[in-house]
């Protein structure tokens, strides 16, 4: 996406914010369509459990429901404020899980919605989520925020940056310490595969 | 290198090709090349979680019929809370008042008052509380309780300490955001702050690098702190002129300019008694924390000290907020850019 193409999101995010904020219904289903797949993401690979994270995800936006009116154009971006909740619901859920931090994914049961019919397919699509969330839990907390932010979330430097209450230069620093550490535990056929289909 | 990597990572996900990238920045190519792949794998596989379309629009119906009740129920202050909230309250109270009955779990439950996590009756300390923001009662009276816990988690983090348990007395700082966070909330104040934002040193640290940490700390949490920016704060006698000026228009009658008044002078006397009732909160258990540091040994007391400065940032924001002379809401920037100091 070019950065033309996202100071026009930026723009309709901030339009929808404001109508939403004047009780527009419309501009609710609005954000709710530009970040529900995001945060989902987010969340997902936050709790590994695909359940969780649909809960989790409903009531982040049941929150922004309740909250959006708190929340002002003061020098950081809505999407900053929105992943700060739901970062927050996570807190809390691990908070009433008594500290399980994580779920084994093979306990688990059903891990992850994909879209995708194809059976041998979807197979090895929740295989190969599988295969980067475990590779993410060697990641430090902090590494890992900036990952899920930055690739799950969608996030730029800067949103990622006010989500986390970090500087643009820690977060870059950070993103290139988790890079490195995904290169010595990301199974190589899931690189190799992605190189493949940039080639072909 | 931090940010030519960043550079790199921005056009990938702009959709050029690890190659294509690669032909700008031909002198580090071999340094970016894996770094790039590995890059581009994990992207491709991250944006493969979606949730089914099924699920997906059953979700949308549900908060789209919360955004439809929500009309005609939500005050300027948000206070009021939707039937959303109201059916899981309902839930926990009865499930609360069911564990409640039998002694056993009454003595289990009081016996759980001293646990920390990971704890057998943990569990039981974090229904009780989970039960007690959930019953029903006033908005001040939730407020107070989220202060409470936000003073419990603390007492935690040096117990934990006091076992050696740092990693864990570290996670329980982000739940003690929560609590603040959450008690100013209710009252119209949005906190914001990294969670996530420091460290504890595995080694031992100079004093000299401790004491500068906690200035930069110390600072920005009061440069952040609410009331700082010039022009933001208006004042109750400001909104009674703007007030007055709207009813000499014939904009508002006088009835709903008092009324007003009347709501904004109940925010700040209901501030002013969470303001007072943290304050006791804190000094309840301040005298036990001292003397639990005052045992530990020297390393012991280092990760304490560290873990108590996160607390004060947090606090001393917290506080402030409640003391700004002013309508609500408004933002507090937390600023912990400090790590192991």
């Amino acid at each position: 996406m070019s950065r033309g193409n996202d100071a026009a999101l930026t723009d309709e995010i901030e339009d929808l914010v404001k109508r939403a904020q004047k009780g527009d219904n419309g501009a609710f289903a609005g954000l709710y369509e530009a970040f529900h797949a995001k945060i989902y993401r987010y969340v997902y690979f936050k709790v590994s459990d695909r359940v969780e994270a649909e809960d989790l995800t409903e009531e982040v936006f049941l929150r922004m429901l309740e909250s959006i009116n708190s929340f002002k154009w003061q020098g950081y971006p809505f999407s900053s404020w929105l992943f700060r909740i739901a970062h927050n619901r996570i807190i809390d859920h691990y908070r009433k899980k008594g500290r399980q931090r994580t779920v084994e994914l093979d306990d688990a049961g059903s891990v992850v919605g994909v879209n995708t019919d194809d059976m041998d397919r979807n197979l090895e699509v929740r295989l190969s989520i599988e295969q980067v969330d475990v590779a993410m839990r060697g990641l430090t907390q902090l590494q890992k925020e900036v990952i899920t932010l930055r690739f799950a979330g969608g996030l730029s430097i800067a949103e990622t940056a006010d989500a986390m209450g970090k500087k643009d230069n820690a977060v870059k620093a950070l993103q290139h310490a988790a890079i490195k550490k995904l290169r010595t535990t990301l199974p190589d056929h899931l690189v190799e595969q992605a190189v493949a289909q940039k080639n072909g | 290198m931090d940010e030519m990597f960043d550079k790199c990572l921005e056009r990938l996900r702009d959709g050029e090709s690890v190659d294509q990238i690669l032909l700008s920045y031909p002198d580090q190519r071999d340094d970016l090349e894996p770094l790039l792949q590995v890059s581009a794998a994990t992207m491709r596989v991250v944006n493969t979680v979606a949730m089914e379309s099924v699920v997906k629009q059953h979700r949308l119906n549900t908060f789209m019929s919360a955004v439809t009740s929500r009309e005609g129920r939500q005050d300027k202050f948000h206070w009021a809370r939707g039937w959303y909230n109201s059916l899981g309250r309902s839930a926990v109270v009865a499930l609360g008042l069911g564990v409640l009955a039998t002694g056993t779990a009454f003595g289990a439950s009081m016996a759980s008052d001293g646990s920390v996590p990971g704890d057998p009756l943990y569990p039981v300390k974090s229904l009780r509380e989970d039960i007690s923001l959930r019953m029903p009662k006033s908005n001040l009276d939730r407020a107070k309780q989220h202060a409470h816990l936000a003073n419990v988690r603390n007492q935690e983090i040096g117990q934990l300490v006091d076992r050696g348990r740092y990693d864990d007395a570290q996670q329980l700082v982000v739940q003690v955001t929560y609590h603040l966070s959450e008690s100013a909330e209710i009252l119209g104040v949005t906190i914001t702050a990294n969670v996530n934002s420091f460290e504890l040193p595995s080694g031992k640290v100079s004093p000299n690098r401790i004491r500068s940490g906690l200035g930069r700390v110390r600072a920005q949490g009061d440069l952040k702190a609410p009331g700082k920016k010039s022009g933001s704060a208006i004042t109750l006698e400001d909104q009674q002129k703007k007030l007055r000026v709207l009813v000499e228009a014939g904009v508002i009658t006088q009835q709903q300019a008092d009324e007003k008044v009347e709501m904004m002078k109940e925010k700040e006397d209901a501030k002013a008694e969470l303001a007072s009732y943290m304050e006791s909160d804190v000094g309840r258990y301040e005298r036990r924390g001292n003397l639990r540091m005052q045992r530990m040994a020297d390393f012991q007391r280092q990760q304490m000290r560290l873990l108590q400065w996160q607390w004060e940032l947090r606090y001393r924001a917290y506080v402030q907020a409640l003391a700004y002379d002013g309508p609500p809401p408004w933002l507090v920037w937390i600023d912990s850019q400090v790590t192991s100091p």
